[in-house]
């Protein structure tokens, strides 16, 4: 009796957060895949990632002790998902709902080399 | 009810609520800072906020928002020939002039308008966003030549800067006849033409050689506000406490905005606005930044 009160409301609990984290009652913020990445002032940790399509959630951090970075996915010239003027040390979680296919990505600044993502 | 039932339960219902206030604070992405500065922190919100609605029909407010953002990148067009003809024809004081007028049509229509990755680049990017700061090559556009036209108050070399920059308007024009607007892209516009002036309006940042920041503080407040009333009868069945904050809290702004409004319409300069207007602008700036980061999550917006 206990236990079952305990999970009925960890059920609301749970259903509660996903509703406002994402938005498909379906799925549990908790169980989105995340991926950390650094940001510095010219390029990533990583330059390249590999995730799976759909739901993911993206923890950026700006590891740069002076410079606002950016960090976006690109579609080509199109912009998919952005963090911009992130201030040095902050970190944003940004999610994103992907297509598969291959993006651009933009690391510190707009004019430094590009990373690549692949969505699977 | 036995007692260790009753503790148990009520530890379930504080972690309810800790996780519940968790959840409202956060909706689609969470700046954390270091120290205490996130905003997040200082208030608190109400469980029934936490809890998002089934995605709202937005196809009405859409296609008018895509109208309004139409409208204001044809104006942005006109008035950067008006401005980049000045500039070509030598004339510093008319280019002087021009320069802020125009690009509170961008600030306007920015969440739309800066979907566009190369041309966000050549257009409005900042000095400090390149390697070699002021004299890095790859910095153009209006930054550069307001550089040019207010620091070093000249239109020499200017020439291939302004032409440059009207083709990538004329680009612009062009591809957001073509252009999508996703809803995620109007809702979460609000919130992040805000967070822009936070991060960069509110310091005084964006504008820094000509000091006309509040012209484009005032037109990002323009164009979120214009997302929030095209919204206005979703947002009221979905959340009336919050569009409730957001009016005043917008109120607010503008209040403390038209106390620097100068006669011909526009903005004094930066340098004039005094430090209990900055911290009151700031301090709804915040607010609103914080409320409105809501609206994807009340919409139900993806």
């Amino acid at each position: 009796m206990k236990v079952f009160s305990i999970l009925i409301l960890s059920a609301i609990v749970l259903s509660s957060c996903s509703s406002s984290q994402a938005d498909d009652k379906t799925t549990q913020a908790a169980t989105l895949p995340q991926t950390a990445i650094s940001v510095g002032e010219k390029s990533c940790d990583k330059m390249e990632l590999s995730v799976n399509s759909g739901k993911n959630i993206f923890i950026v951090t700006n590891t740069s002790t002076t410079a606002q970075v950016e960090w976006e996915i690109i579609e080509g010239v199109k912009v998919v998902e952005e963090v911009e003027n992130l201030a040095p040390g902050f970190v944003k979680k940004l999610k994103a709902n992907l297509k598969p296919g291959e993006y651009g990505m933009i690391c510190g600044r707009k004019s430094s080399p590009r990373g690549k993502i692949t969505v699977k | 009810m036995k007692l260790s039932q009753i503790r148990s339960s009520l530890a379930v219902i504080c972690l309810l609520a800790a996780t519940m206030a968790g959840c409202s604070s956060s909706p689609t992405s969470t700046t954390e800072a270091p120290q205490a500065a996130a905003p997040t922190a200082t208030t608190t919100t109400a469980p029934a906020e936490a809890a998002s609605k089934a995605p709202v029909d937005l196809t009405a407010p859409i296609a008018a928002y895509k109208s309004y953002v139409a409208q204001e990148v044809d104006q942005l067009t006109i008035k950067t020939k008006a401005f980049t003809d000045a500039v070509i024809a030598g004339n510093l004081t008319q280019a002087q002039k021009l320069y802020a007028p125009a690009r509170v049509h961008w600030e306007r229509s920015e969440p739309a308008a800066e979907a566009f990755s190369d041309l966000d680049g050549t257009m409005d990017q900042r000095a400090d966003k390149f390697e070699l700061k002021e004299k890095d090559p790859k910095f153009t556009g209006w930054h550069r030549l307001e550089l040019i036209l207010f620091q070093d108050k000249t239109t020499k070399g200017t020439k291939e800067l302004a032409t440059q920059l009207m083709k990538d308007t004329l680009e612009l024009q062009k591809r957001m006849k073509t252009i999508a607007i996703e809803p995620k892209t109007m809702v979460g516009g609000a919130a992040s033409l805000i967070e822009e002036v936070a991060a960069n309006k509110i310091s005084g940042e964006e504008d820094r050689y000509s000091r006309t920041d509040l012209w484009d503080f005032a037109a990002n407040v323009d164009g979120s506000q214009r997302i929030v009333e095209l919204l206005r009868p979703m947002l009221q069945t979905a959340n009336p406490e919050l569009l409730k904050r957001v009016d005043s809290n917008f109120a607010k702004v503008n209040t403390g905005l038209g106390k620097y409004k100068t006669p011909d319409g526009g903005y004094q300069a930066y340098d004039k606005l005094k430090d209990p207007d900055r911290k009151d602008l700031k301090a709804a700036i915040t607010l609103l930044a914080e409320d409105l980061s809501k609206l994807r999550g009340t919409l139900g917006v993806e």
